[in-house]
């Protein structure tokens, strides 16, 4: 199985460093990470078998919804499933553009239920259930 | 009704301005409330013809409009809500009822009732609740936001490090997700003062209390709370006071409140690798000036005289923070006696300046 990878866009330091390290502790060993809207959509095009994006949405540069807008446009990467993880009130209307939507502050088990779904079963780890 | 035995008397005693008007819109009758509202007098208004009222301020081409329909086909018309400028009076929102009005012995003889309703003072209050109820909802969007994000740190840290504990001992990233978690909580508390002090501030109930506070007290508490954060940023800073700046008299938290709140956006806007400078030193007058000086990404010049303003912040487009903390702390500023000045260079970064008086004795409102 080729190793799947994992991008995170989100603004916030301290909830993308965390993020990965849970992630990471979980067995899932290709995280990305990304600050905007705009540096995510260029790692993604990069990234070898991406499975899924965990993407929020209020961020500088360009956000998550423009991400959305932008990375439909671009065949290479218009299929990859996208999670958003947000502190919006509710929810973005337009459904078909992303697969889930996780409010922050989030479920860490329905969030790894998520990644599980898409990118299937990690590495088998300590941590693993 | 007939015109003739319509009761002049009885118009007087309403609070709606009325007129009546002949076929071809001249003033028959107007009651006190006109004369009031629109201040005029009878011989500027009776047998003038509507338009030509103080000086043509009545030719509207709205009303104009509905009063030659109505001479045609219409009987009346009601609710009409007409916006004019008054050279005298100023701007009007005018709700107006008409009717046409038949003297049933003399079929041949009509007359034009108009009832007008000043509603000026009713629609500046409609539009101050409305934008009040929206910029209260701004604000609930905001608060959401900036509390959510924090609380996400706090909650994932906490449950990655329940979930590690056990099984692997203290990972490697638990003394940073403890350092996350201490920060977040310090931005929660930011954000819960700032909210709670806004209503206080806006009606004036805000006190300041005045103690003699040395100078390098107030940094090393500044320093101790926001150095691990620069820190976790890999943002460079430099805490300094002049040697012999001594004390001034201010009220401790609420600068070390204002100095935080300079601190943290200098931080927030400050990428890794940069550096952040904090500076008291005494001013020729006597006074202290403290400096928050960044090499962040700096404001706008267009937008520089709207920094102080409530929910600036929000207004842009990259977010970040309530957008009342700028806001709060020139108000704290300006309680002091002192002033919250800013210069900035886009790309270059910015300096905030908090200028205190030498000595300022009577505890102030905000």
């Amino acid at each position: 199985m080729p190793c799947q990878s994992i991008l995170i866009v989100e603004d916030e330091a301290s909830i993308r460093e965390n993020l990965k390290t849970l992630l990471e502790l979980a067995g899932y060993d290709s995280v990305f990470t990304a600050n905007d809207g705009q540096a995510g959509l260029e790692i993604l095009k990069t990234l070898p078998h991406p499975c899924l994006v965990l993407l929020d949405l209020l961020m500088p540069i360009m956000n998550g919804m423009e991400f959305l807008e932008a990375k439909r446009h671009e065949d290479a990467i218009a299929a990859i499933p996208v999670c958003i993880v947000s502190g919006v009130a509710q929810q973005p209307a337009s459904k078909n553009l992303y697969e889930h939507f996780l409010k922050k502050p989030i479920d860490l088990n329905t969030l790894l239920s998520f990644v599980r779904m898409h990118c299937g079963a990690p590495r088998p780890t300590e941590l693993a259930p | 009704m007939r015109v003739t035995t319509f009761s002049k008397r009885s118009c007087k005693l309403s609070v709606r301005a009325l007129l009546l008007l002949t076929p071809d819109l001249k003033v028959n009758f107007a009651n006190e409330a006109f004369y009031r509202i629109f201040q005029t007098t009878p011989s500027e208004t009776l047998n003038h013809r509507l338009f030509t009222i103080g000086r043509g301020q009545w030719n509207s081409e709205q009303l104009r409009q509905v009063l030659e329909r109505l001479e045609r086909e219409q009987v009346e018309f009601r609710d009409l809500e007409v916006f004019q400028k008054f050279q005298d009076i100023g701007e009007k929102t005018m709700i107006i009822n008409a009717r046409r009005l038949r003297d049933e012995f003399n079929p041949s003889s009509e007359m034009i009732l108009m009832a007008i309703e000043d509603a000026t003072a009713r629609r500046i209050l409609e539009r101050e609740r409305d934008e009040a109820l929206h910029s209260r909802e701004e604000l609930i969007g905001i608060v959401s936001h900036e509390i959510r994000n924090p609380l996400t740190t706090i909650i994932t840290s906490l449950d990655i490090i329940r979930m590690t504990l056990p099984k692997v001992g203290v990972h490697a990233g638990t003394p940073k997700m403890l350092d996350n978690i201490s920060t977040s909580a310090h931005r929660m508390e930011r954000i819960t003062t700032d909210l709670l002090d806004m209503p206080r501030i806006d009606s004036g109930q805000l006190t300041i209390r005045l103690e003699d506070t040395p100078l390098a007290e107030l940094l090393e508490e500044v320093t101790r709370l926001y150095e691990p954060e620069a820190q976790t940023l890999g943002i460079r800073t430099s805490w300094s006071t002049a040697v012999g700046v001594g004390s001034i008299s201010c009220d401790r938290d609420r600068i070390i409140q204002v100095l935080s709140n300079l601190v943290s956006n200098a931080l927030e806007f400050t990428q890794s690798g940069g550096q952040v400078q904090v500076r008291a030193e005494r001013i020729a007058s006597g006074g202290i000036r403290f400096s928050v000086s960044d090499t962040g990404r700096g404001i706008p010049a267009n937008e520089l005289p709207r920094v102080f303003q409530r929910f600036w912040q929000a207004k842009h487009k990259q977010y970040v923070g309530t957008g009342l903390g700028l806001y709060i702390s020139n108000r704290l500023g300006t309680a002091h006696g002192g002033t919250l000045q800013v210069s900035s260079q886009e790309g270059k970064g910015s300096t905030f300046s908090l200028t205190l008086p030498a000595a300022h004795s009577a505890v102030r409102a905000a």
